[in-house]
């Protein structure tokens, strides 16, 4: 009763429960794969720094008011959701749009919290250009 | 008050997964169309992250685990040229489960979470899902234990693994997140559950089921078990090493991102020899996929499994990721293993399987062609919109165009993906009432055979 694996190369086959099992070679193109992937591997752990290179950001950045105001306040004030807020330092005087962007006033929610005084300056300003 | 009758386990969890492909499959499709109608259905129930959930966890916890696990109550048995353990504790498992299950999607639609992708019931169902798998395990396991055949035969290797890894990742991923501190560390333990249930169970499971399908539906011979040893042992060792993968360039160090890049890449090794082990058994009986269905969703899976991890190693890569990263497209990759690959081999499973159990071919051919050409072209479709999506999603944003903008312009491709999810959908409906149709026309032929002979006699 030959029932034992062999790593031969016969064509033989085992017969595992009712399945016939053959023992065909693998294929070499396959072998080379193995081989390439298995250098390749150990080449990455070496010499890859495994995350994507960032540079720094080239200037410190001066557009600080157009991301925040993009970034968040156009989730709302892009939708209808909210009020078009082009030339909006026309109507408003600055000292309300401040409070409205820090305190919320009805359905808008208060964001001040998120922000430094510097950056609440700094949206203001790109509001100003905002038309 | 359960039967025992014989294979009876295996054809009630083939009907339960049908039925939750139907639940699981309607809460994908209503995600869908939420992002063409954010209003549909907008209720406290079924806001868009409960029903996205609740979809993810159906799908795979409810229609692919059952699927599996009626499978595994046909084949082990078969394999181990045995009876199953207990048909008994088989049918109370799957009324333990499906309650569990039921339980966990009620949860989601209330609105708790764990908040871990592929984790998401909240602790209290996991601890219960967790004895309910343990239950099926056991039976399994004692199965083989009964067995009459020496040797175990490939698949055996992949359902057993499969049966102690699922609680093994279920335990490591839901439980310790409870109490470490929140942040990276949470981020990683969550995708050491949420790669693995990938990995270690609806990978493994599957390849088991093409192992048993391959060589019974074409009549021959496994091609290598040389290979069949590389494509197990090397599984085995990498697969647990892919979680940090899902979190490439994030705020990781350094080496657990490399620890996840190479095995990632180094998978080509299992999947090649894997599938090079499956089409060489194939050879010579490739146009038997012309008239044997479960055989065509057989090879088919494989065929969309070899695409899976021609994406997945690339998306690995730090350059990649920086491009496809919460896009649509890791959403199509994400529907290519559990769809493309394994529903495929599931279905396979079911058509090769529940004849055999009820004595009777399936009722119908043309509704399994149908399947097979909805199942195929739906997800075709819906795959390639994602894919496109994805990338220029993925473009826009690092040129930097406004967010909003962004959103806008994948409306075309947010379309094409729900009517290929409704494709998908609607194919599920040929093999519901196919199965039911067989198994009731079984009943009557039974029924009648028994007249019959009541008469003669
Ligand atoms: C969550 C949505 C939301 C976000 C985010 C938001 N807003 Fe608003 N905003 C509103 C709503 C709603 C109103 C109208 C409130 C009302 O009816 O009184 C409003 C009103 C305003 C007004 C008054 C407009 C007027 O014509 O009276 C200003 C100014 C304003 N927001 C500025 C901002 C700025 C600046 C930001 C970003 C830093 C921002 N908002 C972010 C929802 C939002
Ligand atoms: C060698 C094979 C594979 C590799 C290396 C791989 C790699 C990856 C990577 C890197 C991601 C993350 C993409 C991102 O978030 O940007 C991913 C996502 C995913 N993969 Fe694969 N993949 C492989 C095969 C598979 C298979 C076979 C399946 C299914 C059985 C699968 C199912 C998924 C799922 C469900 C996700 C989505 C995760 C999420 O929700 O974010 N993958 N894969």
């Amino acid at each position: 009763m030959k029932k034992e694996y062999q790593q031969h190369d016969s064509k033989e086959a085992d017969i595992v429960s009712d399945i016939k099992i053959e023992h065909n070679r693998v294929p070499k193109l396959l072998v080379a794969v193995f081989y390439v992937v298995a250098i390749w591997a150990i080449g990455y752990a070496i010499f890859m720094p495994g995350k994507l290179a960032v540079e720094p950001a080239a200037a410190p950045q001066d557009n600080k008011g157009e991301l925040i105001f993009e970034g968040t306040c156009l989730s709302c004030h892009a939708t209808g959701a909210a009020p078009d807020l082009s030339g909006v330092t026309d109507r408003m005087p600055e000292e309300d749009i401040k409070n409205v962007i820090k305190k919320g006033r009805n359905t808008m929610p208060a964001i001040g919290h998120l922000y430094t005084e510097k950056e609440i300056e700094l949206v203001y300003e790109y509001l100003k250009d905002y038309r | 008050m359960f039967t025992d009758e014989k294979w009876s386990s295996s054809k009630n969890w083939f009907i339960a997964a049908v039925f939750w492909i139907i639940i699981g499959m309607s809460m994908g499709l209503l995600t869908a169309t939420k992002q063409i109608w954010p209003e549909l259905l907008n209720n406290r129930w079924f806001t868009y992250g409960h029903v996205r959930s609740a979809h993810v966890m159906l799908v795979i916890y409810a229609w692919l685990s059952m699927a599996y696990v009626g499978s595994m109550f046909y084949m082990i048995p078969k394999l181990a040229k045995t009876k199953v353990y207990s048909e008994k504790m088989g049918n109370f498992a799957l009324v333990f489960y499906n309650i569990v299950i039921l339980e966990g999607f009620f949860a989601l639609l209330l609105g708790q979470t764990e908040v871990i992708e592929y984790g998401e019931f909240p602790l209290w169902v996991d601890v219960q899902l967790l004895v309910a798998i343990g239950l099926v395990a056991y039976n399994l396991f004692k199965t083989v234990g009964r067995r009459q055949e020496k040797m175990l035969y490939v698949s055996l290797w992949y359902f057993l693994g499969s049966l102690l890894w699922l609680p093994l990742t279920w335990i490591v991923g839901n439980f310790p997140a409870q109490w470490i501190p929140s942040g990276v560390q949470q981020g990683l333990m969550g995708w050491f559950l949420g790669h693995n249930a990938i990995g270690l169970w609806m990978t493994t499971v599957g390849v088991g089921q093409i192992y048993y399908l391959l060589p019974k539906l074409t009549g021959r011979p496994l091609y290598s078990h040389q290979l069949s040893m590389i494509g197990f042992w090397a599984i085995a060792t990498f697969y647990v090493w892919n979680g940090p993968h899902h979190l490439m360039n994030g705020p990781i160090p350094g080496w657990i991102s490399k620890a996840g890049v190479i095995p990632s890449i180094v998978l080509l090794i299992p999947v090649w020899a894997v599938l090079a082990n499956f089409w060489g058994t194939m050879k010579g009986s490739w146009s038997q996929t012309r008239t044997s269905v479960p055989l065509r969703f057989t090879v088919a899976g494989t065929i969309f499994y070899l695409f899976a991890c021609l994406q997945g190693p690339l998306q690995a890569l730090p350059s990649v990721s920086s491009v496809i990263k919460f896009t649509h497209w890791t959403v199509g990759h994400a529907h290519m293993g559990p769809f493309g690959a394994f529903s495929f081999t599931s279905f396979a499973a079911i058509y090769y399987i529940l004849p055999k159990i009820v004595g009777r071919e399936m009722f119908s051919k043309r509704a399994m062609e149908a399947h097979f050409w909805f199942s195929t072209v739906g997800f075709l479709v819906f795959a390639f919109s994602l894919w496109i999506a994805g990338v220029v999603q993925g473009f826009a944003w690092i040129e930097g165009v406004p967010f909003l903008q962004t959103v806008l312009m994948m409306e075309p491709y947010v379309q094409g993906r729900a009517i290929g999810g409704t494709m998908m959908y609607v194919a599920q409906f040929f093999l519901a009432w196919n199965m039911y149709k067989t198994i009731k026309l079984a009943k009557l032929e039974k029924k009648q055979q028994a007249q019959q002979q009541a008469a003669s006699a």
